[in-house]
């Protein structure tokens, strides 16, 4: 069910403007369907998250075709013509270059990067944000920090808390748990996954496919006599779209941008 | 066998390390080799010589090829510590010179600061083999001190936080609440993280925790996960929430 400014949304005419295979289309009637209520203050934060939906979809797939390595914090890499990398294994944006320009540089040339699974997905979402933004990017996020959740945009922190959802839409970040892993391969504790599409995820390191390849690949980095298996856990993260469509209709300032920059 | 002598007093390579820079070390000790194999050799043999000090060593010990004069204990530290570089196995198995061997890893890593990444990841799948396999609580007070050591250099400490709380006992809290009357308010700030709770002291904190500790249970969440990870939850059925208030 949707709802807008507290009124039932009849999806009809805005379904119509796009392809059916489209994840617009999909997300739509997934949240029409459901019996979860899906709130919206208006037709374009609903609008604003289908596009972000699609564009972070597309941005995933685009990371799992760069090249772009896996590799523990320790061993992470990065083309020091745009990045520092930094003593915990992120990577921050080198003063005066162009934040834009900088993610670019990691889909196009994703074989001078390597990093872990929690980074990769800030950096789907850095990439689906730089196709929606376009050229307003730069001043919107103009400092970027790329070191999983623990050092986040505020703009961004909403995809640091996973939470209970009726449902898992495409776009969310959702997690494979793996409660009996190996002690020596820690990495691989868990997957951190965008969804892509019914029963289709993308994870760095293991690529495009479906649960059981990604429960199968983490089951067989198990301790010995593990009694778990690794599994889909019901929770999911989500940026917070309404502040990130507010930003991109420009009805917020960016103050809080600035008082991130000052933070790190 | 390893022993304990290094809390009473440094090696000499150790002095060096501690006094100078990791390259310093390593200069010295190709010098003595060049000049004395025989005291070279028992220079890295101290026994009371920490895994750092010989972790920064392994380089030379492998371009000067002395790794079959090492002590056996020597020889495994350096065979566990090229397997989980190259993220491979290390076929440690479990016994107790094995366990005596880690225990030696993690205990001597305080001793020296700020070694790097390379270092910390071997540190860190000792620490997940002794939390895991051996459940070694003695541990807890001196990983959970390397924890903070390393967040005051910036230095990642998400696979050492995950590590520790695989212990699997709310008295691993207790430990980080310590950190609550910290003079280092980036120490204040991760106690305060790690704990998911607002207590303003760790007396404050263990009255809390003291109430029930029962009511508790691990979830296993990690910063791989979220930016906040609950470590500990209430009980289904209990109110006994350390996360009130948290944007969950």
């Amino acid at each position: 069910m949707i709802y807008i400014k507290g009124s039932k949304f009849d999806i009809t005419e805005l379904k119509s403007t796009y392809p059916v295979q489209s994840v617009e289309h999909k997300v739509l009637v997934k949240m029409e369907e459901s019996s979860f209520r899906y709130n919206f203050k208006s037709e374009d934060v609903l609008k604003f998250e289908l596009l972000l939906r699609k564009e972070i979809a597309a941005s995933a797939r685009a990371l799992d075709r760069s090249g772009f390595g896996f590799a523990v914090f320790s061993k992470s890499q990065c083309n020091p013509e745009y990045w520092n990398r930094e003593n915990n294994g992120g990577f921050s944006l080198k003063q005066g270059k162009s934040p834009s320009k900088a993610i670019r540089n990691i889909f196009e040339n994703g074989r001078l990067y390597r990093n872990e699974c929690a980074t990769a997905m800030v950096i789907v979402y850095y990439g689906a944000l730089l196709s929606v933004f376009k050229d307003r990017f730069d001043e919107t996020f103009p400092y970027i920090y790329l070191m999983d959740w623990y050092i986040i945009d505020p703009l961004l922190q909403g995809i640091g808390y996973p939470r209970k959802a009726h449902d898992m839409l495409i776009g969310d970040r959702a997690y494979f748990k793996n409660p009996d892993v190996h002690p020596e391969t820690m990495w691989l504790q868990g997957e951190n996954v965008i969804v892509l599409a019914e029963d289709l995820y993308y994870g760095h390191g293991i690529g495009i496919a479906n649960a059981e390849t990604f429960i199968e690949i983490l089951n067989r980095n198990r301790k010995e006599g593990a009694a778990k298996s690794a599994y889909l856990m019901d929770e999911v993260a989500r940026p917070d779209f309404e502040l990130l469509s507010d930003v991109y209709h420009e009805r917020t300032a960016t103050a809080q941008t600035i008082y991130w920059r000052n933070m790190v | 066998m390893v022993y304990c002598m290094y809390f009473f007093s440094f090696s000499k390579l150790d002095e060096i390390l501690k006094k100078e820079e990791k390259a310093s070390c390593q200069t010295y000790f190709r010098k003595v080799l060049s000049e004395n194999r025989n005291l070279a050799i028992k220079l890295v043999n101290d026994t009371r010589i920490t895994f750092p000090c010989f972790f920064v060593l392994m380089p030379v010990v492998e371009k000067e090829n002395i790794y079959s004069l090492l002590r056996e204990d020597l020889k495994k530290a350096y065979d566990f510590s090229k397997s989980v570089s190259a993220n491979k196995p290390s076929n440690l198995k479990k016994d107790i010179k094995n366990k005596i061997l880690l225990k030696w890893m993690v205990e001597s890593s305080h001793l020296h600061n700020n070694l790097g990444g390379d270092f910390n990841e071997v540190v860190d799948v000792a620490v997940s083999i002794l939390a895991n396999e051996y459940r070694e609580l003695s541990l807890l007070g001196i990983i959970s001190e390397l924890i903070f050591m390393r967040n005051r250099y910036d230095e990642n400490i998400h696979d050492l936080v995950w590590a520790y709380f695989r212990f699997n006992t709310p008295i691993t809290l207790k430990y980080i609440a310590r950190f609550l009357d910290s003079k280092n308010p980036k120490d204040r700030k991760l106690a305060k993280k790690l704990l998911g709770c607002e207590a303003k002291s760790c007396k404050d904190f263990l009255k809390y925790m003291t109430e029930d500790e029962s009511k508790m249970i691990y979830t296993d969440e990690s910063f791989q996960y979220a930016s906040n990870p609950r470590v500990y939850a209430a009980k289904e059925g209990t109110d006994h929430d350390l996360h009130k208030g948290k944007q969950v």
